[in-house]
């Protein structure tokens, strides 16, 4: 697991220029699937070996995308003016390195506030951050353009014990859970169809989960996103790290599948914690369950500190058990001889 | 590359000696002593006639660990003048194991508008390593511990560098080389100073042992001349060479010195500039101010970013900051006595 999530987070791959992680989660995909594409948004959607038309389909999803920035502007000093690719804290942002993906991939670094513009007791103003990639204006108009993206330059780092810290675990941990559920289910014959998607553009507003949805007219669906882990400054709606992928409940998810993935963890003795919900879970399972004639979506979350910055940390153990639960929820789906909830 | 290695060597003020012993290696064939305050004093041994200091400090800038919570969280206070606005989200490697850990800060989604709109406190911020426990915590690190940002050296645009620590690494690298010249009208001696970022402590004990005729103090120095401020405001400009300072706010250094050091650039064609504020300090306070009283001058290299995980110059800077003093040292500085 520890692997799959040092490859995949390495992949490049913000909202809407996922080509990188689309690659990566493809050939990681490859072993188990018959028939990888991708749609007209970028999603990636792949069928397991096996596939009969006949048969039901039953869909795991994760998103490919994640959170990075876009230049706006390039000053006549050579500056580059950024936007915020999905949502990001400006308090992070200052004396960050940054790959540029231009003509070529460059490096840049974003400024830090020079002390007589800084306000000491305000975050930076995003208009007022700019990234300085040490070229002259001339040599950067060959090179780099408005519109082109640029990814936090972090990189896969062990901590403590089970934890690592790392750019886009946000939603690639999601994407590793899929391929190591995959090799979990490796022998195993199943009375319906998988799917899998690496969704684009979830973090720019849900886009691209429920096209793929739409395509594959899954029965049912499953999603692996993250959720907030806890730290001293955050204390509600968090959760423990280490004490298993979270179920959510609520309107987003049809009780019939979340009273299954809990019944399945308590007799499989899989480390599990509960969200509630009241609403929009905030990840691509709210798109997915309305898509076509409607879809019986579940939502298992890892629990993630720091998320939307450059290092997010995780326990590797929950990832490792959020494959667990999921391969024994389809195994478990798998003894009634058809899909069904 | 020197400046690489002196980079990548840990050394917060009070806790220099990873770097110190680095800078030691590169000194073979000198006289090198190090004092109480843990400055290294270097001079090539038979040096004759009067004598020159050149000052560079080893010290950076970091954080100290200052607590362990229940739930293996560490509490750090600032060790010199860093911005706060550069430590949320970003890696440091703490204590003599170096054990990685990240500045944590409560996710984006979770804070309320007010918080979006406003900076956190240093004594609210806490460093994550990834224990779940205070006893897990401790077992990796330890009160007391100091930590550094990353080494990363990235050579970039147009013969730019990003790295850590280059203030005053730089300085140091410079001095190295300087140090395994021969000049034969003056004694060079070098103080690889300790403890400049928490108020020029180490330089004056330095200034004592030498007791030197003239001294430069050999610093990395701001530079905003990044959007949106313009020419006013850049206080120095990467790429237009080595700074001088007229005035800051411990030391008015030396005009004569300060003459003699711009002359020898514009004959000798070398890049320089003025640093345009009389905001900032140096060790030049204390070693103006030394023994009888000694001649100096500040010569540094523009930095952007400075105090942060990635500091950026211009490798062409750095080049004519070590040319001039170069110069300097075999041309005019024995006649400035």
């Amino acid at each position: 697991m520890r692997n799959l999530l040092e490859i995949l987070t390495a992949a490049p791959g913000v909202s809407g220029r996922e080509n990188g992680a689309a690659e990566t989660f493809s050939a990681l995909l490859m072993p188990y699937t018959e028939n990888i594409r991708r749609d007209a948004l970028g999603n990636v959607i792949a069928y397991r070996h096996g596939f009969d038309e006949k048969k039901k389909t039953l869909m795991l999803e994760a998103h490919m995308d994640k959170i990075g920035l876009m230049v706006r502007h390039i000053t006549k000093e050579g500056f580059l003016l950024v936007s915020p690719i999905g949502g990001l804290d400006t308090k992070i942002l200052p004396a960050g390195a940054v790959r540029l993906f231009g003509k070529k991939t460059l490096h840049g670094v974003i400024c830090a506030i020079p002390p007589h513009i800084a306000k000491n007791d305000k975050a930076p103003d995003m208009d007022m951050l700019c990234v300085d990639t040490g070229l002259s204006p001339d040599a950067l108009s060959s090179l780099v353009e408005v519109g082109d993206v640029m990814e936090f330059m972090t990189e896969f780092t062990p901590l403590c014990g089970h934890m690592a810290a790392g750019g886009a675990m946000d939603d690639r941990a999601g994407l590793a859970v899929i391929i190591r559920t995959l090799r979990l289910l490796e022998n195993e014959e199943l009375p319906f169809n998988l799917a899998l998607v690496g969704a684009v553009q979830e973090e720019v507003g849900l886009r691209g989960a429920g096209t793929a949805a739409y395509q594959i007219n899954p029965f049912a669906a499953i999603c692996i996103d993250v959720c907030h882990g806890d730290t001293p400054d955050s204390s509600r709606d968090t959760f423990p790290l280490g004490k298993g992928p979270v179920i959510t409940i609520g309107p987003n998810v049809q009780r019939a599948v979340s009273d299954r993935l809990f019944r399945v963890a308590k007799e499989m003795d899989i480390p599990y914690q509960t969200d509630v919900d009241g609403g929009c879970t905030g990840t691509d399972a709210w798109p997915v369950q309305v898509t076509g004639r409607g879809i019986y979506t579940g939502l298992l979350s890892l629990p993630l500190r720091y998320m939307h910055t450059g290092y997010e940390v995780l326990d590797i153990r929950d990832a490792e058990n959020t494959a667990q639960l999921l391969a024994a929820m389809i195994k478990d789906l798998g003894k009634q001889g058809e899909l069904c909830f | 590359m020197l400046l690489k290695e002196l980079c990548g060597a840990s050394g917060v003020s009070g806790d220099e000696w990873e770097i110190r012993d680095v800078i030691a290696s590169h000194l073979k064939g000198c006289e090198v002593v190090v004092d109480a305050m843990g400055n290294l004093l270097a001079t090539r041994r038979g040096g004759k006639g009067r004598k020159i200091l050149l000052a560079a400090h080893m010290d950076e800038v970091g954080l100290i660990i200052s607590g362990i919570d229940d739930n293996g969280f560490l509490r750090f206070k600032t060790i010199g003048g860093i911005n706060t606005d550069v430590l949320l989200g970003k890696k440091v490697y703490i204590g003599q194991k170096k054990v990685p850990g990240i500045v944590g800060i409560c996710a984006v989604h979770l804070q309320s508008k007010t918080q979006r709109a406003e900076a956190v406190e240093e004594k609210d911020m806490y460093i994550d390593i990834g224990a779940l426990s205070r006893e897990e915590a401790e077992s990796a690190v330890s009160l007391g511990d100091t930590a550094v940002f990353p080494p990363h050296f990235e050579e970039f645009g147009d013969n730019l560098i990003d790295a850590r620590a280059i203030d005053d690494r730089a300085g140091c690298a410079v001095l190295i080389n300087l140090l395994k010249k021969q000049y034969d009208d003056i004694h060079l001696c070098c103080a690889f100073t300790a403890q400049e970022e928490v108020g020029t402590r180490g330089a004056q004990a330095a200034a004592e042992y030498f007791r030197p005729d003239l001294a430069v103090v050999v610093e990395s120095t701001f530079c905003s001349d990044i959007f949106p401020t313009d020419y006013t405001g850049h206080i120095t400009t990467l790429g237009k060479g080595p700074a001088l300072t007229f005035m800051d706010r411990t030391a008015t250094p030396d005009k004569a010195l300060v003459s003699s050091l711009s002359l020898t650039a514009k004959l000798h064609k070398i890049p320089w500039q003025y640093k345009r504020t009389a905001g900032g300090g140096t060790d030049a306070g204390v070693i103006s101010r030394a023994v009888e009283g000694v001649p100096t001058a500040i010569l540094a290299l523009p930095c952007r970013n400075l105090h942060s995980p990635s500091c950026v110059i211009s490798k062409d800077d750095y080049e004519n900051l070590e040319k001039l003093l170069d110069v300097w040292l075999k041309t005019a500085a024995a006649s400035q006595l």
